[in-house]
């Protein structure tokens, strides 16, 4: 994948590689993401697909290259900026990885508690997130009673419950792609 | 005629001054990393968010659930240091000596060094656990991922009810180890309680109590700090949560076992210099 990154790229990797201890899993990866572009990256299991998507939201830094995120360089902020910047940004992770210990209408509300909006308009915003992924009817459930794919489902409703998330990066298994 | 690749005659060796000094470097980097942990679990106090309930759930978790372990074992502590001494001083006839052995033993080693101890074999391990399992399902990364510092969340509620509730288990072990102590005495020695009472009390020197609870809260962080460390470096998937639950309680034993002989030292010290 190699591509020009423009001024008005939402996303831009130039030149990145990282790699483990068993050597570079990314070699060089540049490429670019437009606004309302969609890109679908697919690979085989172990080809990097999560990883690129952890640099985009620098939850990982490569060990070269630039990242750049809503013109933000996200190898020059500090694990502080970058905390608040990620609430920009909506992530679903690939097993969902919702809190195990708080029901689904916790997991959805959690980004709001952080960003410390008022109670009552808490659930009203958590139904809406959820009846939007179709999963309103499972509020008090535990994670551990949901299937797979509830779980991304609720997942989805968690990264979009913000209204500061305004760009959205989903990373689907290839069972959930229709 | 086929001619063999000198390098297949060369013995397979292992450079042990390679392997000691990759040991070497993995265990500073574990020093580096666990200073780095604890420093920042402290300096997250000191700007907000701060997460009151998380500290009084694990104050819960830390101080109630320990509870009843840290009772039963204080009782049974004083009662056999009282077996265990009794026949000695019996034997000058100095019985109500007892008392002021029961109390100083309890109150400066046993009681801070047992409760540390068990604290950290129930609490150390289920905090490793906990982060571990939180780590192997990307809770931990959906928690940043979300905007929420895992060290200001995770760890800092951890080390502040650590380190609230360890002083004050400790002074419910000692007390009922003194009862513990109170009531074998009786049985064994008929020492009546004004006399037990009088001397295991009047033996105590302010100095004695500044040792008794100090340490606990050096224990506390130490706790919490490491079982906290070992849940979040885990790797592995579920074995490697097994692993570090393990090596939390073995860890965290083994510092308050080192720390405590230093503290002592300089407890000692400040005693004759400074109460």
């Amino acid at each position: 994948m190699s591509e020009t990154a423009t001024s008005e790229s939402v996303l831009s990797l130039e030149n990145v590689s990282i790699g483990f201890d068993k050597g570079n899993v990314l070699d060089g990866l540049s490429f670019s993401v437009a606004p309302r572009e969609t890109k679908i990256l697919i690979g085989e299991s172990g080809s990097g697909k999560t990883l690129i998507l952890k640099l985009a939201a620098g939850l990982i830094q490569p060990d070269s290259g630039t990242v750049q995120m809503l013109g933000h360089d996200l190898g020059r902020m500090s694990e502080r900026e970058l905390l608040a910047f990620r609430r920009n940004i909506g992530f679903v992770f690939q097993e969902g990885a919702l809190f195990d210990s708080l029901t689904v209408a916790e997991n959805v509300a959690y980004c709001l508690r952080e960003e410390r909006v008022k109670e009552e308009d808490i659930e009203p915003r958590v139904r809406e997130s959820l009846r939007f992924v179709e999963m309103e009817d499972t509020l008090e459930k535990l994670p551990a009673e949901l299937s797979g794919g509830m779980k991304r489902r609720v997942s989805i409703a968690r990264a979009l419950v913000s209204r500061h998330a305004w760009f959205s990066m989903i990373l689907l298994r290839r069972a959930s792609i229709r | 005629m086929a001619t063999t690749d000198p390098k297949l005659l060369q013995p397979n060796t292992i450079s042990i001054t390679g392997a000691l000094s990759e040991g070497a470097k993995r265990w500073v980097l574990h020093v580096q990393e666990y200073a780095l942990l604890s420093g920042r679990s402290v300096t997250r106090l000191f700007s907000p968010p701060y997460y009151v309930s998380d500290v009084l759930d694990q104050m819960d978790i830390i101080g109630v659930g320990s509870l009843p372990i840290v009772l039963l074992t204080g009782f049974f502590i004083g009662a056999v240091l009282v077996l265990q001494t009794a026949a000695q001083f019996e034997r000058f006839g100095q019985t109500a000596l007892t008392a002021d052995v029961v109390s100083l033993a309890l109150v400066r080693e046993l009681g801070p060094s047992i409760t540390g101890l068990l604290v950290a074999g129930r609490n150390a391990s289920g905090m490793a656990s906990e982060l571990g399992s939180m780590i192997v399902t990307e809770q931990v990364d959906a928690m940043r991922a979300m905007g929420t510092d895992p060290v200001r969340k995770l760890v800092t509620p951890r080390m502040v009810a650590t380190v609230l509730m360890l002083p004050l288990l400790t002074a419910m072990a000692d007390f009922l180890g003194l009862i513990g102590g109170y009531i074998v005495s009786y049985f064994t020695l008929r020492l009546g309680a004004i006399s037990f009472w009088t001397r295991a009390i009047d033996t105590l020197e302010f100095s004695d109590l500044m040792q008794g609870l100090t340490k606990p809260i050096i224990f506390g962080f130490i706790i919490a700090t490491v079982g906290c460390y070992q849940g979040l470096t885990v790797k592995g998937g579920t074995q490697g949560v097994g692993r570090a639950t393990t090596q939390a309680v073995v860890t965290a034993s083994v510092f308050i076992l080192v720390s405590n002989f230093f503290l002592t030292k300089l407890m000692l010290y400040l005693a004759g210099h400074v109460f």
